[in-house]
């Protein structure tokens, strides 16, 4: 491999204080090499699938009869085979994939046993495809968040599992010194994960427990899912490559502390606002309104930290695509979490909750907000990995506009339509089907939303398919090892 | 029947305190203190601050990245 070759060069010639740290970082970067390409690759796959699927749905709420011949593609198995197919097969693997890089370079140690972690991807795939296909052929559970059938849910137990251990034994060999924020971030999402998969399963397909207790224990699950699992996720990647790709310590490390301490004492508690007016105690939804407007100090701790960094800098937008998306996402995290505090709050939570705007909502947090950010995260490591610049920037910068106008738009025409629809639900003296022809054109720009993202997903899979085979002209050196690119001091002497 | 909920009341207990044993663990390891200097564990000497790490793939915007760089340089030195 050329990549040994040239760290050889480089031992062989000299050995200052800069060559350890790059020859260390390099050699941190190739370790993770194989399973962090699997997992993207794989996610990258599913992400296809995924919005094929979300567009199934989007244009049979406009266009009922479209492709209902066949049962396997009924709006009833469509959707949960998204839903599924983007938060399992495209969101988990793709921020597990970062996650396991962050986590060799932020314990500055080679991976170790990297078989734990192939066979963990092995588990994740298999069990996503025989999931989706069971979604597809009727035997969801029809539990939202865990339509996959109680045998399939095992072996994404094994391999959540099996992450987890890993992310433990990484951690007791990190080189000594401070543990840095994301990696606090990436502990929690990977240690309460599994933990969390394993009890919602055992209470609701498993062991199910019976009546409304069933709902609490769902939205129990289904919040933390967002909670301790991709924020977390979507955070440990922004809160590295913010100051890593600008070269800037983040502005105040104290807050970022807080906000992690604060996000998991609150986060947890969220789920309960899904239930207000449900047969519930009154003290849980309470409990949970409280904790979810509470959620205001993590999220601003975060905004106020990203901004104050991002200050002065926001011309660098212009020329760093991790950094246009990775911003993105966390501006978009801002916007979202304060939307959801709101969310909670009873009075408007009545007139939104069985809306488009709940939906408008939560892809606003987890496309807007996740998966730019993890976008933003893969554009940086992907060139690490392969030792190859990406072939072409017009298709990263195509790639982007596509995504950030197709999810501002959506979420936009789902927010107008959901509340006019909110408002007719409310009226007694309108009937149903008036409140959903509100709603009907904001669906249609939705739909045409999802065409503006699937495009650029596919624009984005051609993009990795080509780093991958190494197409495109041989620029210069790859990223990881170009020649000292002009740092402040150099730029001075010139 | 109950089998699975003593797992699941243990689970919870279980995951209480481990939160609240890192947090214990962080205080009293150090990881509290000295606060700017940890923010800079992920600059190295090959990476130092104030060294831009990202840019689009292109000879056009790497100029524009090395300007910026030098703007950069140029404002800190006034």
């Amino acid at each position: 491999m050329n990549v040994v070759k040239e760290v050889e060069n480089i031992v062989t010639a000299s050995t200052s204080p800069a060559d350890i740290d790059r020859i260390e970082r390099a050699e941190i970067d190739r370790s993770t090499r194989f399973p962090v390409l699997l997992f993207f690759g794989s996610a990258i796959f599913w992400l296809i699938v995924g919005s094929v699927l979300a567009l199934l749905a989007a244009f049979k709420m406009n266009f009922p009869s479209f492709l209902d011949s066949m049962g396997w593609l009924t709006f009833g198995r469509v959707r949960p085979a998204h839903l599924n197919a983007v938060a399992y097969g495209w969101a988990s693997p793709a921020g597990i994939g970062a996650g396991i890089w962050l986590m060799a370079r932020l314990c500055r140690t080679p991976l170790l046993h990297r078989r734990i972690l192939v066979a963990a991807a092995i588990f994740w795939n298999v069990g996503v495809l025989f999931g989706i296909l069971a979604i597809l052929a009727g035997y969801s559970t029809s539990i939202e968040w865990l339509e996959f059938p109680g045998t399939v849910s095992v072996l994404l137990f094994i391999a959540f599992g099996l992450i987890g251990v890993w992310v433990l034994i990484m951690f007791r060999n990190r080189k000594p010194g401070h543990v840095y924020v994301s990696q606090w971030y990436l502990l929690a999402a990977f240690l309460c994960f599994p933990w969390l998969y394993a009890s919602a399963n055992m209470l609701l397909l498993w062991q199910p427990t019976q009546g409304s207790a069933q709902g609490a224990i769902n939205w129990w699950y289904g919040h933390n899912a967002l909670g301790l699992w991709f924020t977390p996720i979507g955070l440990a990647c922004a809160y590295y490559m913010i100051p890593k790709v600008i070269g800037r310590p983040i502005h105040s490390y104290y807050l970022s502390i807080l906000g992690f301490w604060s996000l998991v004492l609150f986060y947890s508690w969220n789920g309960m606002h899904h239930l207000i007016g449900g047969p519930f105690p009154a003290w849980l939804v309470s409990a949970s309104v409280v904790a979810s407007v509470m959620m205001f100090i993590p999220v601003l701790t975060v905004a106020i930290n990203h901004h104050m960094t991002m200050r002065g800098h926001f011309s660098a937008l212009r020329w760093s695509p991790t950094l246009r998306f990775t911003v993105f996402g966390a501006m978009t995290y801002t916007l979202a979490s304060a939307q959801g505090s709101l969310m909670a709050i009873p009075a408007y939570n009545r007139l939104t909750h069985f809306t488009d705007v709940t939906i408008g909502h939560a892809h606003l947090g987890l496309y807007g907000f996740y998966t730019m950010v993890i976008f933003g995260a893969m554009y940086y490591i992907v060139p690490r990995l392969t030792g190859w610049e990406w072939p072409s920037a017009s298709l990263i910068r195509w790639h982007f506009w596509l995504t950030a106008i197709g999810i501002a738009l959506m979420f936009i025409a789902l927010t107008i339509g959901g509340t006019l629809q909110g408002f007719a639900l409310e009226d007694p003296g309108v009937n149903f089907m008036a409140s959903v022809n509100y709603a009907a054109p904001f669906r249609l720009v939705r739909g045409f939303s999802g065409i503006m993202l699937t495009v650029g997903h596919v624009i984005f899979a051609v993009n990795f398919a080509m780093i991958l085979l190494k197409m495109g002209e041989r620029r210069g050196e790859p990223t990881l090892f170009a020649p000292a690119r002009t740092s402040n001091t150099e730029a001075a002497a010139v | 029947m109950i089998v699975p909920y003593l797992i699941l009341l243990f689970g919870v207990v279980f995951m209480g305190l481990l939160g609240i044993a890192a947090l214990c663990w962080a205080a009293k390891n150090g990881q509290f203190t000295n606060l700017n200097q940890s923010s800079r564990v992920i600059f190295d000497h090959d990476e130092p601050i104030g060294k831009p790490t990202d840019s689009f793939p292109e000879p056009r915007s790497r100029n524009a990245m090395q300007t910026f760089a030098r703007a950069s340089a140029s404002a800190k030195a006034v």
